[in-house]
């Protein structure tokens, strides 16, 4: 990722396409299971990297070669997932495939994972999300959130162990 | 199946509609359609600034595009709202209200490209004429490399822009029979 920082500085335009395309599995991920909406999921996956890249447009070289990426494409990413409407509304219609709904990838809804989320506190369902399904480490995730290290550390746990309950729930449930 | 596990499954891959999303949102690929013109199919190249380009619609459209404007191609849709301003721009000759991306040229290009828009359909002007209203009465010859060099032809009208002889001069756009057939669609010449 530092070598990529250095040489988004050295040639943003060049560079970009290889930064959405080393990110952009592990933000859809994330934000598949944040939203439980696919189209959603891609909505803000495509608009997060669209304005790291206005934004990076205006930077000095000096600051993109210390960026660190992936926390830093996150807040974005949050951030639009807080203001949802917004993005929405200004949705671009850039494909016809898709509007076709032709794409073959979609993976079959998972009604469980949708229901488990809910049951978490947000911090630890974002915590745990992050973590586990975006692959970000504890301080990646601190930076994304402006959440402390140790709080989402425990965040992580904590939520690890509600889901485990969860499951352990369902499966009680099932067998009765 | 244990915690882990589960959750390795929701780890997906992007959809491919993402990657092409970003680069037309960001401007670093066009996008292009197709559209019925005068002339027939052309292609027409747009981005978040506006349409860059109009060619005809066949071999090498996307090669001349790259190397000119050193920006990917993508096959796309336009905004809503632009659909119906370029079909309307392309069948009346005239930009209207649909933005045009004019960085691909000089500003003195720029400024004898916004003349030539406002050149009525049925009428011509001459080269020098232009180079006049644009401040510089001695540089005919070069309206008519900016002619040559304007990437929206059809929306903006260069094919009203003919000699000061009345000899028709060059069209980009496949060449000087479809400067005629224009021209006489128009009315400007029988």
């Amino acid at each position: 990722m530092d070598d990529l920082a250095k040489a988004l500085a050295a040639d943003l335009d060049k560079t970009f396409p290889e930064l959405v395309g080393r990110l952009q599995h592990g933000v859809f991920s994330g934000l598949r299971q944040l939203t439980g909406d696919h189209h959603q999921a891609e909505d803000l996956t495509q608009e997060a990297f669209i304005r790291a890249y206005r934004a990076m447009q205006s930077y000095q070289a000096e600051r993109i070669r210390t960026m660190r990426l992936r926390s830093w494409v996150w807040t974005i990413a949050l951030n639009l997932l807080r203001n949802q409407a917004r993005a929405e509304s200004r949705r671009p219609r850039q494909d016809p495939l898709q509007e076709a709904g032709y794409w073959p990838t979609e993976p079959p809804d998972s009604p469980a994972w949708r229901r488990r989320w809910t049951l978490l506190p947000a911090a630890q369902r974002t915590a745990v999300i992050l973590r586990h399904v975006a692959g970000l480490s504890y301080q990646e995730i601190s930076e994304a959130t402006g959440r402390p290290p140790s709080t989402v550390r425990s965040d992580v746990r904590r939520g690890l162990g509600r889901l485990r309950s969860i499951i352990a729930e369902e499966e009680d449930r099932s067998t009765k | 199946m244990n915690l882990a596990q589960e959750m390795d499954r929701l780890i997906t891959t992007a959809p491919p509609g993402v990657e092409k999303g970003v680069a037309l949102g960001t401007g670093l690929s066009d996008g292009f359609s197709v559209f019925e013109s005068p002339l027939g199919p052309v292609v027409v190249a747009f981005n978040p600034r506006g349409v860059s380009a109009v060619d005809l619609f066949g071999d090498g459209f996307e090669q001349r595009f790259e190397q000119r404007f050193r920006r990917g191609l993508l096959e796309a849709r336009p905004p809503r709202e632009w659909d119906d301003l370029i079909l309307r721009a392309l069948a009346e000759g005239r930009p209207g209200a649909l933005p045009v991306d004019l960085r691909s040229v000089t500003s003195f290009q720029k400024e004898v490209l916004q003349e030539t828009a406002a050149i009525p359909r049925g009428q011509t002007r001459s080269y020098g004429w232009l180079a006049h209203q644009a401040g510089r009465p001695k540089a005919a010859r070069a309206v008519g490399q900016t002619m040559a060099r304007n990437p929206v032809p059809l929306v903006i009208p260069c094919h009203r822009v003919i000699r000061s002889d009345g000899h028709i001069g060059h069209y980009g756009l496949g060449g000087v029979d479809n400067k005629q057939t224009l021209l006489r669609i128009e009315g400007a010449i029988r």
